[in-house]
């Protein structure tokens, strides 16, 4: 078979012309209406002369288990060498306890996922929000403070709620980025008020002034603004054509 | 019995730049392969494999990593032999070379064998291959083959020529500065996937030399041709303006073995880059044809040759580089590479010429190919052999847009070759439904 383009003479195993990616027809033709159109529309190749197999499943080895399950021990024996120093010296645990929390909060968020190929966000996300605000509870217990409960849990709470919402919503809808952007600006705004709110509320020194209207003000602005130009089309073409990178 | 020790030798001065020029996804490799008349037996070929790599132990070799420099290191044991897979020069992560720089593939009636460029080049591969293969037929078939056109006796004592650094060796007294000046790069995109096309072009080695002979030049000089008379026209399509075309080059390798006749198998080929100039006026074929000839001639002399490789092996063996670390001395080597490596051609064509194979190999042989991976900044290459009047003519590339070889292959036909066309792009479309 001959490429009617390019002149070359094709294998049977080619379906297009790799040249020109004309496709090959094989069928036999018939005139209808003066022009000539395939009986049969068979279009593919034939694999008895292909070049090479379709053995796409052949993936690149790699050792990644390996290192990581290496990476992890070295990582528990550094853990344990820690604890170990600080019980030898002080007979109990004292800054060793701020260590290993974090080096455990390390672990979770930047480690944990390596040991996967391809690590969905959507669920590490979280995962790493949800033992931060573990780590800043502990810490919290073994200094002693009152803070977490009435303070840093609704905050980071809500901020990992919100977040992680917006997470899921960009690795799963490809459409809408202007609305989130816009939504984002807006319940940052409210979340300055939570803020200021749980502050008065927590740290009797502090009082309730209604600093957090002006940035729910200016990021409620911000939002309304991305949200007009994700329902306004022309509005959304001209500021394209105007700020394209 | 006392354990004979392993061979091992250090880098030859040109392979110093492969290990260091690497980049993820990409390192220089090539790829020669024998398609037989009958389908490969899988544990005949492991078992030639296992005798083949005895006489080889610096191609069967790994790449070694010492403080001031790489070495190659014989294989304690012979690769295993695999099923190709659905690309030549499939991408594999570095680390493969420190297990083992060569890899052996069958697939139906073929043997291919993948070579990192740092241990070999096309005419030491090709020896190699051609001494597989004379096993595989011997033990297969029971034939005797003779240890002639670059078949070696797998049962002798690697001699140590064949070790030798032929560029050290070979060195003369004056250093040539080898800047050319930038040539015109192929703008295109590459392939997300690292995917790599082959379109291999199957023409009669006959009807290309004849085509050569109407010219008065060599068959490497008429493809040249056909590629800058194809490479000109996108320039001027790429590049608008005028005043910013610039030469458009082929690289072309020259096995050095010949000019001083060295046995050596590792790396002995040097690069010339020949070209036109499209700003100084439109070229006819012909006008291409001759200039291309007259260039290959005045380059690919010895005292030329010599002059340019001079130099690469004068800087190795500054004193004080000697002593640099090796990570530092990559660093340094890479940033040069980057820099000047390969913005002098605009594509390679490498021409291994008429393979022979001694008389008892022929009826079994359908035909040799010969492939080299795409270079780090350049999408495509080419990579020509022939065997018995069949030229096998192997254009890969990664960018998604095959307009260069197009080109070419068109030009071909123009020229009235007849061009069989086959690619590895058929199965992957279907692949993709």
């Amino acid at each position: 078979m001959y490429c009617i383009h390019c002149g070359v003479e094709l294998a049977d195993s080619e379906k297009l012309c790799p040249l020109c990616s004309t496709p090959v027809w094989r069928g036999e033709f018939k005139q209808v209406k003066g022009q000539w159109v395939p009986v049969v529309a068979v279009a593919s190749g034939s694999d008895e002369e292909a070049l090479y197999p379709n053995n796409h499943s052949e993936k690149i080895q790699t050792n990644r288990p390996w290192v990581m399950l290496a990476l992890t021990v070295a990582y528990g024996i550094a853990i344990l060498t820690i604890l170990t120093i600080d019980l030898s010296v002080n007979g109990m645990l004292t800054w060793s306890n701020y260590v290993w929390s974090s080096m455990v909060c390390f672990y979770i968020i930047a480690l944990l996922p390596l040991w996967f190929q391809k690590p969905n966000p959507v669920i590490f996300y979280p995962a790493a929000g949800a033992v931060v605000i573990l780590f800043v509870g502990y810490i919290c217990l073994i200094t002693g403070g009152t803070w977490f409960l009435g303070f840093a849990f609704p905050v980071m709470g809500a901020i990992l709620l919100f977040s992680t919402a917006m997470v899921a919503l960009l690795h799963y809808v490809r459409r809408g980025k202007l609305y989130l952007c816009g939504a984002s600006f807006i319940v940052t705004g409210g979340i300055c008020v939570l803020i200021e709110f749980l502050l008065a509320n927590t740290f009797s020194e502090l009082t309730f002034t209604f600093w957090s209207l002006y940035p729910l003000i200016s990021c409620s602005f911000f939002g309304l603004f991305f949200i007009f130009v994700a329902i306004c089309k022309p509005v959304k073409e001209i500021l394209r054509k105007k700020f394209m990178i | 019995m006392e354990k004979r020790k392993k061979y091992w030798r250090r880098l030859d001065n040109a392979a110093l730049i492969f290990p260091a020029a690497r980049r993820k996804g990409w390192f220089n490799r090539f790829r020669m392969s024998v398609t037989l008349k009958e389908d490969i037996d899988k544990e005949v070929l492991q078992s030639a494999l296992d005798v083949t790599v005895k006489r080889f132990p610096l191609i069967c070799s790994r790449l070694r990593r010492g403080f001031f420099w790489y070495y190659l290191e014989e294989l304690d044991n012979a690769p295993r032999v695999i099923l190709d897979g659905f690309q030549p020069l499939m991408v594999r992560p570095f680390d493969d070379v420190r297990k083992s720089a060569i890899r052996v593939l069958y697939y139906k009636n073929r043997i291919a064998v993948e070579f990192f460029h740092a241990v070999t080049d096309g005419a030491g591969g090709t020896v190699f291959v051609k001494s597989l293969l004379a096993e595989y037929l011997e033990q297969k078939y029971d034939i005797k083959v003779p240890s002639e056109h670059g078949v070696l006796t797998r049962n002798e004592v690697p001699c140590s020529d064949e070790f030798e650094d032929s560029f050290t060796a070979n060195k003369g007294d004056v250093a040539f500065n080898r800047k050319e000046g930038q040539a015109f790069h192929i703008r295109g995109q590459r392939e997300p996937d690292d995917f790599l096309h082959l379109t291999c072009a199957t023409v009669k080695a006959s009807d290309v030399l004849e085509k050569a002979r109407e010219l008065g030049v060599s068959a490497t000089a008429y493809l040249s041709a056909v590629l800058i008379e194809t490479l000109i026209p996108i320039q001027e399509r790429q590049i608008p303006k005028k005043k910013k075309w610039l030469p458009v080059r082929v690289q072309i390798p020259v096995d050095l073995r010949r000019l001083f006749s060295s046995k050596t198998l590792r790396n002995f080929v040097m690069v010339i880059n020949i070209g036109v100039n499209p700003r100084m006026g439109a070229y006819d074929f012909a006008e291409i044809a001759g200039l291309l000839s007259h260039q290959l001639a005045l380059g690919a002399t010895a005292k030329n040759m010599q002059a340019i490789y001079t130099t690469n092996v004068n800087s190795a063996l500054v004193p004080i580089i000697k002593i640099v670390p090796l990570f530092l001395k990559n660093i340094i080597m890479r940033a040069m590479f980057d820099a000047i490596g390969e913005s002098q051609a605009t594509i390679g064509l490498s021409n291994l010429g008429a393979i022979k194979v001694p008389e008892e190999m022929e009826p079994f042989i359908e035909y040799f190919d010969f492939i080299i991976g795409p270079q780090a900044a350049s999408p495509h290459n080419v990579a020509v052999c022939s065997f018995d009047n069949v030229m096998r003519i192997n254009f890969v590339r990664n960018s998604v847009d095959p307009e260069v070889e197009r080109g070419f292959y068109r030009n071909l036909v123009k020229h009235g070759i007849h061009v069989y066309i086959q690619s590895n792009l058929g199965l992957q479309e279907k692949s993709e439904e």
